[in-house]
């Protein structure tokens, strides 16, 4: 199979930081500082997303774990929601397909981004405020 | 061959060589760290500090931390760091060695500057390393109940500490805490400095704390003064504890206000992730998060919204106490 005709893939961008909660999981965008929460069904999209998978891959185990045809329109905008924050990024090339089994119920997968990102320019290394003007 | 100035300070778990190409760079160095009075168990890592006068050759490009003078990358052999004064600053890694070069021309205000903008980078750096996170905030503790109290520079946090500290409560610090997971994974603060960051105007609410003009100004930032805890209320400190609250502190616009409401996990969260520095790499990230939502597990949360007269009225803390009591 040759580049140009190779599925194009989703990824997480490495830049994004994944950290397990109790319920569902934070992601903080390293490059934009913004800072997110994931519910449960969205983690275990992103664990999909993690080695990087084509859209079928997603689809395919969407019907394994027996979604119906709405809950799919959830994952589909759940995936734009992380492209139109550049929490995902395309790519060609190989990785590993995943599969994940389902051990919650399934629910609507939701990411809400906190409304005020963290700063990206700090006073000091030990200070994370605003610095003040000169 | 110059002559070397050598040091050594304990600053929490780390140990601190400064090695200085002049007595009066050595003194300026000396400056962010006679800061560190709490004595720790041990001191698990020791690191040697040069400083030597002379000219960056490179320029950092802010891609690991951009402070308000002070770019810092990461590379192959450890850190960059270049302050807008021209002064830099090289991180040998495997060698735990700093390498601090100040241009020569630099004025003792701006050397003073960029040294404790380095140093802080050393210290945040090498305390993370012995698996402490920096958190710019206050603790105070009274009985089982330990509260984290949050707030931005200027906030009112050292205010409140201080009033918290005359009702018996015992404090961690005012503004610099260091946290982590214990051994059996439950949240754990330690004390850095048990000194208080205190407003000249203090003494309006606190009579005891006297003329704090009279003491010199420790940064040209701030009208603060620096003030030893227990030159003021012996014995009101302490030195480790288990956050179980994490305070928002507010100033309220109203005058003599105090308002306390709860905070959701959510909200405490973010709050606690505003009061660490979180430089741009995924490992340093990924493990100050796991902290900071392990703190924010175990803890309830609290908002409180505090006018800057509320203190002279009698009965400010009582919902407060209630609250964390």
């Amino acid at each position: 199979m040759t580049a140009c005709n190779e599925p194009v893939k989703i990824r997480l961008n490495p830049q994004v930081v994944i950290t397990p909660l109790e319920k569902g999981v934070l992601l903080l965008d390293l490059e934009t500082k913004f800072f997110f929460s994931v519910n449960d069904s969205g983690w275990l999209l992103l664990q999909l997303l993690e080695q990087g998978t084509a859209m079928e891959d997603i689809l395919l185990q969407c019907q394994s774990w027996g979604l119906s045809e709405d809950d799919q329109k959830g994952v589909y905008n759940f995936l734009h929601k992380l492209e139109e924050n550049s929490l995902t990024e395309n790519f060609t090339g190989s990785s590993s397909r995943c599969s994940m089994e389902m051990d919650k119920d399934w629910e609507e997968p939701t990411i809400d981004r906190y409304e005020e990102p963290l700063e990206k320019i700090v006073t000091s290394a030990f200070d994370p405020s605003v610095p003040l003007a000169e | 061959m110059k002559d070397y100035s050598v040091r050594t300070y304990c600053c929490g778990p780390l140990q601190s060589t400064i090695v200085a190409e002049s007595p009066e760079l050595a003194n300026r160095a000396a400056v962010p760290f006679r800061h560190y009075n709490v004595l720790w168990p041990k001191n698990a890592l020791n690191y040697v500090i040069k400083i030597s006068t002379g000219n960056a050759t490179e320029s950092a490009q802010g891609g690991y931390l951009t402070c308000a003078c002070m770019k810092v990358d990461k590379t192959p052999k450890g850190i960059l760091a270049t302050s807008t004064s021209g002064a830099s600053c090289q991180f040998d890694e495997r060698a735990r060695e700093w390498m601090i070069k100040i241009p020569h021309a630099l004025d003792r205000e701006k050397q003073g500057d960029a040294l404790e903008d380095f140093i802080n980078l050393a210290l945040t750096s090498g305390w993370r390393t012995a698996g402490w996170l920096p958190v710019h905030a206050a603790a105070i503790v009274k009985g089982n109940s330990c509260a984290v109290l949050c707030a931005t520079s200027g906030g009112g946090k050292s205010t409140l500490t201080a009033a918290m500290v005359r009702r018996g409560w015992l404090t961690l610090g005012d503004d610099k805490l260091l946290l982590r997971m214990d051994a059996e994974k439950k949240p754990e603060l330690r004390a850095l400095l048990h000194s208080f960051n205190l407003h000249p105007r203090t003494r309006d609410w606190f009579p005891e704390v006297g003329d704090l003009t009279l003491l010199p100004q420790y940064s040209h930032w701030t009208a603060k003064r620096k003030v030893s805890v227990d030159s003021i209320w012996p014995g009101q400190t302490t030195t480790v504890a288990r956050p179980n609250h994490i305070v928002e502190v507010v100033r309220s616009s109203e005058h003599n206000a105090v308002k306390v409401s709860s905070l959701g996990k959510s909200a405490l969260l973010a709050l606690l992730l505003r009061q660490t520095v979180i430089p741009s790499d995924t490992a340093i990230a990924a493990e100050t998060i796991k902290i900071v939502a392990a703190t924010v597990h175990n803890a309830k949360g609290w908002r409180v919204e505090i006018g800057d007269g509320a203190y002279s009225e009698s009965g400010w803390h009582e919902q407060l106490e209630e609250c964390l009591l």
